[in-house]
């Protein structure tokens, strides 16, 4: 491989234009103004999934497009794959841990506590 | 010379390139990919955070809710489109040194250094405020008295401490990661041949992007 | 010929190029340097001195459990050897060593490539880990800390002991953990030589990449661990602390969640030198290369999901009691697929019997035992039993010491001729071994039945119906340490009186053999070509040692 073609092979791959990182910046103003928009609305317990959805949109179009995920080596997408999987693990056997403990275990002002008038475990 | 004893063949070698690669682009992918495995280990890093967010939210989510409120949620969308802004010139950082257009690239650089600077400014305004107002972790947790907040409403500013902090950490690395490649553009380091420091350096500030997307809503818009 | 030269390029007789030790002096020049050879060298000259030190703490505290009661030292102190015992021997030798020392010296050899990728990232791996070693030894001057090197919280948060430097020296070591982790991994994906396609990878590569890739995943997790307690011992800011609607059980979570996927950071790269040995002392091909690859990172996925084995008693939930104990035992598998596949190459081949490969017929005892005891464990009805016990501690001694530390020396044994051009005395070398064996099997196997007898861990005093076991566990450890040190002092005096070694003394078929002993600077001086697997023999005869 010569000098000339390294330096090229690089270069490949058709570039996207200025204009398409800037349409991509407005989508993701577009989306912000969105989550803001659903935490004025009272959905209930949907709230939360709502505003988590829209935040991996917005980090979704982040990784593909500013930081070129899209059409890059399998590698560099397994790992980030790989560290969400391994969080989502982490925090869904820590928070499965606490919603299945004895209920008198938590703490006394939390969600889990309840004790009727009567003294009884709800 | 270290590339004495090394015969990579008869050509003129690029000046960038190290003796243990054989060719540029190979040096290339090596750094990428080596960026997104030590972001795999930042979003690890983070994730203890989210967890113990997400432990204690589910204990108390009244309490956090509560808190939330008085956070301030105005600056906390503009410090969101400043971060958003930011990646987008870092983008069009190395969109512009592609085409070997130095110029602009400083330029890009030199507002995604400012966008920096202005998050980190907003942020200190909201760490001053919650320190005058009382609202800070664990044992220093001592409401002023117009504010009526249950105790367990604590947890929810060592976690948004926490993890802000560690935020605020990584822009402040981010800006000096920035201001170095800056530097090393203005001297003419770059060409569309070789600009592996700003692509890397890109993906790094991403990240701190990324983690904001994701804390905006979680601290900010508790509902 | 095994690594072909790449036809145009001219014909350096590496003979005549000065080998990796001799091509530079100065203190500098070893300092500075990036070398990857170097830098292993570096790493085993630190890794010495904290596994000597760390077994110096282990005596200690053995020599104290001779006598129920007060021996040599008060309870305070008593508490601080172990404590220090484990923090040096897991943080700061079974972590770095064998990744560190033969990872580095290795895994550009065996791949064909002049260094690592990243090579001046790979000194300040070592550097980093340096700096932990000096900021966990200033700790230990300043009376270091009694928490166990698992710094439970409350206690760890609210001890007055020196827990910071400790906790900060782990912290940094963390990150030399990680970048190492980066750069191998980075290194195996784009400088693997010509020929070199995955299935024809060394088995031992194949064990530090997924090494490597929990690294890379799980530290960061106990660094920020690791600093909230900190934070918390410093500012009282309440994260794990019940008063202020924290949980101890979170720390315990996060904590394990990178620390059991961190002992398989430890033993799968001992697992890749087993392989190593089997394929060079069998003198035949392994059997099932393919299994013993893809097990690897069935062990090192399923390491992931099983941290919470280690809260069964803590207060943790039923349901994820149950979830954790069942996945828990499922790594149990793939650790067998290994186990099998290193017999069956064992079976009907020519064993050539020397000091590297005692070491690993002593592995294999060691750590089937331990791995069952792990299995055992998992089971939570059994497990109420046996938490806080000393069958917890034989459980991951066995594994740990047994596994890791044997493969250490056997691996530090195998390939010294290559690292260091001479050869040392295996008359010597074998009585070590033996010791070493004994030692282990004598010191641990007792603390099996103290355990299971009820005699909890991390105790300065115990009932006297328990001594007997006690002494006879303090007695063999002597001998352990006497075995190791018989093995250093064997090899310290190979290293300055020894003949000199040929490129392949023991006749071996993998890679690295084909290069001078020692290596040149930069491996190769041409781009080398693999045209065949490993562990293919192609009638290399074994050269006898001279004495």
């Amino acid at each position: 491989m010569t000098a000339h073609a390294e330096s090229h092979s690089a270069h490949e791959k058709k570039h996207h234009g200025a204009g398409f990182y800037i349409g991509i910046w407005i989508f993701l103003l577009f989306c912000t103004a969105a989550t803001y928009g659903a935490a004025q609305v009272d959905m209930g317990a949907w709230n939360l999934p709502v505003g988590l959805a829209i935040a991996t949109l917005k980090g979704a179009v982040v990784c593909l497009f500013f930081m070129h995920l899209w059409g890059d080596t399998r590698a560099n997408q397994f790992i980030l794959i790989l560290s969400l999987l391994f969080v989502t693990l982490m925090i869904s056997m820590t928070l499965a841990d606490v919603n299945t403990r004895f209920p008198l275990t938590a703490p006394p002002n939390s969600q889990r506590f309840k004790v009727n008038p009567n003294g009884q475990l709800e | 010379m270290q590339t004495d004893a090394i015969d990579h063949g008869h050509e003129a070698k690029p000046t960038h390139l190290r003796f243990q690669f054989s060719d540029s682009a190979r040096q290339f992918h090596a750094a990428k990919f080596g960026m997104w495995l030590f972001l795999g280990q930042e979003v690890m890093f983070f994730s203890a955070l989210f967890c113990a967010y997400a432990y204690y939210r589910n204990q108390f989510p009244d309490a956090f809710w509560h808190a939330s409120q008085h956070l301030n949620t105005k600056f906390g969308l503009w410090e969101t489109v400043d971060l958003l802004t930011s990646s987008l010139t870092v983008a069009l950082a190395i969109h512009f040194i592609r085409q070997g257009k130095r110029g602009l690239t400083s330029a890009m650089l030199i507002i995604t250094i400012l966008c920096a600077f202005i998050f980190l400014g907003m942020h200190s305004f909201e760490y001053y405020t919650e320190f005058h107002e009382g609202l800070l972790p664990g044992r220093f947790f001592h409401p002023e008295a117009s504010i009526h907040l249950p105790p367990e409403s604590a947890m929810f500013f060592t976690c948004y401490f926490f993890v802000t902090v560690l935020h605020s950490i990584h822009v402040i690395i981010g800006i000096i990661v920035l201001a170095i490649i800056l530097a090393f553009n203005l001297r003419g380091k770059y060409s569309s041949a070789y600009y592996t420091h700003v692509e890397v350096g890109g993906l790094y500030w991403h990240l701190v992007d990324l983690v904001w997307i994701f804390l905006f809503p979680l601290l900010y818009l508790i509902t | 010929m095994s690594l072909a030269v790449v036809p145009e390029a001219a014909p350096h007789e590496a003979a005549q190029e000065p080998d990796y030790i001799r091509a530079k002096s100065g203190v500098l020049s070893w300092l500075l340097t990036v070398d990857h050879k170097r830098i292993a060298l570096l790493y085993l000259g630190t890794v010495t001195i904290t596994f000597f030190l760390g077994g110096l703490f282990a005596l200690a505290l053995r020599t104290e459990l001779l006598v129920p009661d007060h021996g040599i030292m008060d309870a305070m102190t008593y508490n601080r050897m172990f404590t220090l015992h484990g923090v040096t021997m897991v943080f700061f030798f079974m972590i770095p060593a064998i990744p560190g020392v033969f990872g580095n010296f290795f895994l550009p050899i065996m791949i064909g490539a002049h260094d690592v990728a990243f090579p001046r990232l790979n000194l300040l791996s070592y550097y980093l880990y340096l700096a932990a070693v000096i900021l966990g030894l200033w700790g230990m001057i300043h009376g270091g800390t009694d928490t166990g090197w698992t710094f439970y919280t409350p206690y760890s948060t609210t001890t007055t002991t020196a827990v910071l430097p400790i906790l900060a020296a782990a912290f940094i070591n963390g990150f030399s953990s990680i970048l190492t982790g980066v750069n191998f991994i980075v290194t195996i994906h784009t400088l693997r030589a010509d020929g070199l396609h995955w299935m024809r990878l060394p088995l031992f590569l194949w064990s530090i990449y997924g090494t490597a890739v929990i690294q890379v995943l799980a530290t960061p997790v106990i660094g920020i661990t690791l600093a909230l307690a900190g934070v918390e011992h410093f500012l009282g800011t309440g994260i794990f602390d019940p008063a202020h609607g924290g949980d101890p059980i979170l720390f315990q979570h996060l904590f394990w969640f990178y620390s059991h996927p961190a002992v398989y950071i430890m033993v799968l790269p001992a697992f890749g030198v087993a392989s190593e040995l089997v394929g060079a002392f069998t003198r035949k091909p392994l059997v099932g290369y393919k299994m013993i690859a893809l097990s690897t990172f069935g062990i090192a996925f399923v390491g992931f999901l099983a941290w919470g084995h280690h809260l069964f008693t803590s207060g943790q939930s039923a349901v994820d009691a149950g979830v954790f104990g069942f996945v828990s035992m499922l790594i149990g598998i793939f650790t067998s697929i290994k186990i099998f596949n290193w017999v069956a190459s064992m079976y009907k081949a020519s064993i050539y019997m020397t000091s590297p490969f005692l070491y690993t017929l002593g592995f294999f005892f060691l750590t089937v035992f331990g791995g069952m005891s792990g299995v055992a464990l998992a089971t939570i009805s059994l497990d109420v039993h046996w938490q806080d016990t000393y069958f917890v501690i034989a459980h991951f001694h066995f594994i740990m010491a047994g596994g890791v530390v044997l493969m250490f020396v056997g691996g530090l044994h195998y390939w010294f001729p290559k690292m260091f051009g001479k050869l040392y005395n295996e008359g010597w070398a074998m009585v070590a071994a033996v010791l070493v064996i004994l030692g282990f099997i004598g010191t641990f196997t007792p603390q099996f039945l103290l355990g299971n007898e009820g005699m909890p861990r991390r105790y300065y005093s115990y009932p006297p119906h328990f001594q007997f076991l006690h002494v006879t566990s303090t007695i063999f450890a002597y001998i352990l340490g006497m075995g190791l040190l018989l093995a250093l002092i064997n090899l310290i005096i190979g290293l300055i009186n020894g003949p000199r070694a040929g490129n392949n003394p023991w006749g071996a078929p993998q890679y690295e053999w084909d290069t001078p002993s020692p290596p040149p600077e930069h491996n190769f001086s041409a781009t080398p070509v693999i045209n065949r697997d490993p562990y293919e023999y192609r009638g290399q005869e074994i050269i006898e040692n001279a004495n």
